[in-house]
């Protein structure tokens, strides 16, 4: 078992994936089971890329099993099964999933170690965490708040939403996937134009921030508000009052990202 | 109220602790004594209290005659022991063996010789506050700082004082630091007192802490078998200060009332108090309480917490609980030589890679309930790796031969080297880093923090800097790297940074 150490890789760096590789299609039941055996170490925030290349072609291949062996895992494999499976779901970008475990976050079992890179070439540091840590590091990446294990927490914060499409930060990490894919990025942007116009000025306010967006992109859409919409945040009110990332810190995130949307809109003016 | 009679009499007392109470005994005996031509009353207290001074005062008559003060007693309870003048001034210094087990004696010797005296018993008490724990809805359980796993947390009672000497620094005795979220009350439960002399004869008591802001504890108490036990738990009158606090030791003085009448001191608990902005989140390990609290100590708003915190970062100079200073890349040149990457580690170890700072300032942020500090990495666009200033370049275009790294680089971790006297690159003095002004400085990637939209650099104190993620990783860049490495013929070689164009990458 590999615990707080650090692993020398042989291989260079590689760019991260931003969709999951199946060579062969979705993987069968016995495949799954099979390629989950191969899974060593579990990488958090989308950093998995240095991982062993050995590792990542394991932890690639099982990044494509379809959802039913997925929830599989989750529900009745061990520890280690359903880190696996939360590790499935955040590649896959399943935000349903994803908050369907979140009874998980309680889940003190073990399962595989993460795997972050550190500031040395080649090497990585490896820890052993449970399942809902995991769970936890997940939900930081995927929806930006820090739900601590705690399924009350988690309940507060999210108890409120209606659809988890609306969620803003899904589309930020969706974006960053898909950064150097022309094509998908454009994709995303075309849906992200169809959401309702509350969540619509966050999402792209935020991917602005991130340089998702260029300036003239979110001047753009931030443009096409309805007149209410715009006046809302120009009034400093928060058109998203369940969002999780604009709840927590006392609204400290929100303030800030209503400044942001301010700045964009009166700069069109 | 006095009273002077021939003989035996009863006298009612006021028997004044320096510099703290007034202390009514209405049911003190009577002392006063009488000869032949000669007359003394004594003013005296029933019950003086360990630590307190005491002056007992004689009236001869008639005037002009000479006093004489003496006690009996079984073991060193008052100092001094014998004195001269109407008034006689004692320290209590141990508690009675039983009630009434000293005797204070003074004798006046009038201007015609007559002698008379009179006689004051005294039990000298002794109440100490033994144990006390925190709890409460508010409450949040502190954690001993530990490398690894889950840290143990603070031994309860968190007050525990086992020789009841006054503080709880003996072995086995607890002085544990424990932690509020801002404008809570503070609940305790198991609140327990050792008195002296056992037995006290009945009365009625009730038990009184004065905390440091206006918190009080009230409660009536049990007093049997030496002991007083509070038996329910004591909430604070008034909630804490609805700020980040950091109390040193948070005091409460203790003060027992016996019968309605006669409040005696009953010692100070002590302990470290941390009083959060808002509920804690992740571990809680005492130093990530100590430098977050410490540093936020009077702020109210998220804003201002996460200011006060980072510039106690930017300080270059970050204390753990226990005052050792923690150092970035401390006496390393060659950055595989540290392996510490988390705050949990740093705190006990002392020195940490630039993951272990961006660590501790996002736990320190959690410990006071400000989470979602987002964890970013900073990468060469297109090099292995890149030079942390400040390096010095020499003179020219470069001899490696190769054109994409012109400099030669001998990396300081180890060979293959390009030949004595043939190295372009050279490793300057700084960029300053926590407790190390010339902190390793060659690396695959870097790390820092997020939050909010600004990013914030701990290992280097710099920041937080504003903008899209492109214009503020252009100004990190510009305020950071020197310079790049790669490979050349199988050695390192470098190229400059160009300042105006953005070379790394943040990947939030």
């Amino acid at each position: 078992m590999l615990r707080n150490t650090v692993i020398v890789l042989c291989g260079a760096l590689v760019v991260g994936l931003s969709m999951p590789a199946t060579a062969g299609g979705p993987a069968s039941r016995g495949d799954a089971d099979q390629l989950a055996a191969q899974v060593q170490v579990l990488p958090r925030y989308h950093q998995w890329t240095l991982v062993e290349p050995a590792e990542r072609a394991a932890l690639r291949a099982v990044a494509g099993i379809e959802a039913a062996r997925r929830d599989r895992l989750v529900r009745q494999g061990d520890g280690v099964q359903r880190g696996i499976g939360i590790f499935v779901a955040d590649q896959q970008g399943e935000v349903e999933a994803l908050l369907a475990y979140a009874d998980l976050l309680a889940d003190t079992e073990a399962t595989l170690p993460y795997a972050l890179p550190v500031a040395t070439p080649d090497e990585y540091a490896v820890g052993p965490q449970t399942v809902g840590e995991y769970l936890t590091a997940a939900y930081l990446e995927w929806f930006g708040v820090d739900v601590d294990g705690s399924p009350a927490r988690f309940k507060a914060l999210f108890a409120d939403v209606a659809d988890p499409q609306d969620l803003v930060q899904p589309w930020i990490v969706r974006l960053r996937r898909v950064a150097d894919n022309r094509v998908r990025t454009a994709e995303l942007k075309s849906r992200i134009a169809e959401l309702p116009q509350r969540v619509r000025w966050a999402v792209v306010t935020l991917a602005h921030k991130d340089s998702l967006y260029s300036t003239a992109e979110a001047r753009a859409v931030l443009g096409g508000l309805s007149a209410s919409t715009r006046q809302l945040i120009l009034n400093g009110g928060n058109p998203l009052p369940t969002e999780p990332l604009l709840r927590v810190n006392d609204g400290a995130f929100a303030r800030v990202l209503l400044g942001d949307a301010r700045t964009l809109l009166e700069a069109r003016r | 109220m006095q009273r002077r009679e021939r003989g035996k009499a009863r006298t009612p007392v006021i028997a004044t602790a320096a510099g703290c109470l007034l202390v009514a005994l209405a049911a003190s005996p009577a002392f006063a004594g009488q000869g032949r031509d000669c007359d003394i009353q004594l003013t005296c207290g029933q019950r003086i209290a360990v630590g307190q001074d005491y002056t007992f005062t004689a009236d001869g008559v008639p005037g002009g005659g000479t006093y004489s003060w003496s006690v009996d007693q079984p073991g060193g309870q008052l100092a001094p022991t014998g004195g001269s003048g109407p008034a006689f001034t004692v320290t209590a210094l141990e508690p009675s063996d039983s009630l009434e087990d000293v005797t204070v004696t003074v004798t006046y010797t009038a201007p015609g010789g007559d002698q008379c005296s009179a006689d004051c018993p005294v039990t000298v008490t002794r109440f100490v506050i033994r144990q006390a724990t925190f709890g409460g809805s508010a409450f949040h359980a502190v954690t001993k700082d530990c490398s690894y796993g889950t840290c143990p947390a603070y031994e309860t009672p968190h007050w525990l004082d086992l020789d009841l000497d006054g503080d709880a620094t003996g072995s086995g005795e607890h002085q544990s630091p424990v932690s509020y979220v801002r404008g809570s009350d503070v609940v305790l439960s198991d609140v327990e007192f050792d008195i002296k002399p056992v037995d006290l004869g009945a009365n009625t008591v009730i038990v009184q802490g004065f905390g440091p802001d206006g918190q009080v504890f009230h409660e009536v108490a049990a007093m049997m078998d030496g002991e007083v036990v509070v038996p329910v738990s004591m909430t604070s009158s008034q909630p804490l200060p609805n700020t980040v606090r950091f109390y040193d030791t948070y005091d409460i003085e203790w003060k027992i009332a016996l019968n309605n009448m006669e409040i005696l001191p009953a010692g100070v608990s002590s302990t470290p108090m941390y009083v959060t902005l808002s509920n804690p989140s992740g571990k809680r390990l005492e130093s990530w309480f100590d430098i977050s609290t410490r540093a936020a100590d009077g702020t109210a708003t998220v804003e201002d917490a996460i200011d006060a915190i980072w510039e106690e970062f930017t300080t270059l100079h970050v204390e753990n609980a226990h005052g050792e200073v923690m150092g970035y890349y401390r006496d390393i040149l060659c950055a595989s030589y540290c392996t510490v990457y988390d705050a949990q580690r740093l705190v006990v170890q002392l020195n940490g890679q630039c993951g272990a700072w961006r660590d501790l300032l996002g736990q320190c942020l959690n410990t006071q309930g400000v989470t979602g500090g987002l964890y970013v990495t900073v990468e060469p666009l297109s090099s292995p790796g890149f030079l942390v200033r400040n390096y010095e370049y020499a003179d020219g275009e470069g001899t490696s031969g190769c054109g994409s790294y012109p400099y030669r680089f001998n990396s300081p971790c180890g060979g293959p080297y390009w030949p004595s006297g043939t190295v372009e690159v050279f490793d300057l003095d700084g960029l300053e880093g926590q407790d190390e002004s010339n902190p390793a400085s060659w690396f695959a990637r870097h790390f820092i923090l997020k939050l909010n939209g600004k990013y914030y650099d701990p290992s280097y104190g710099v920041g937080p800097i504003e903008g899209t993620k492109e214009e503020a990783n252009l100004i990190w860049e510009q305020g950071g790297i020197e310079g790049y490495y790669g490979y050349c013929s199988g050695y390192y070689a470098s190229r400059k940074d160009q300042y105006e164009v953005r070379e790394t990458w943040f990947d939030k």
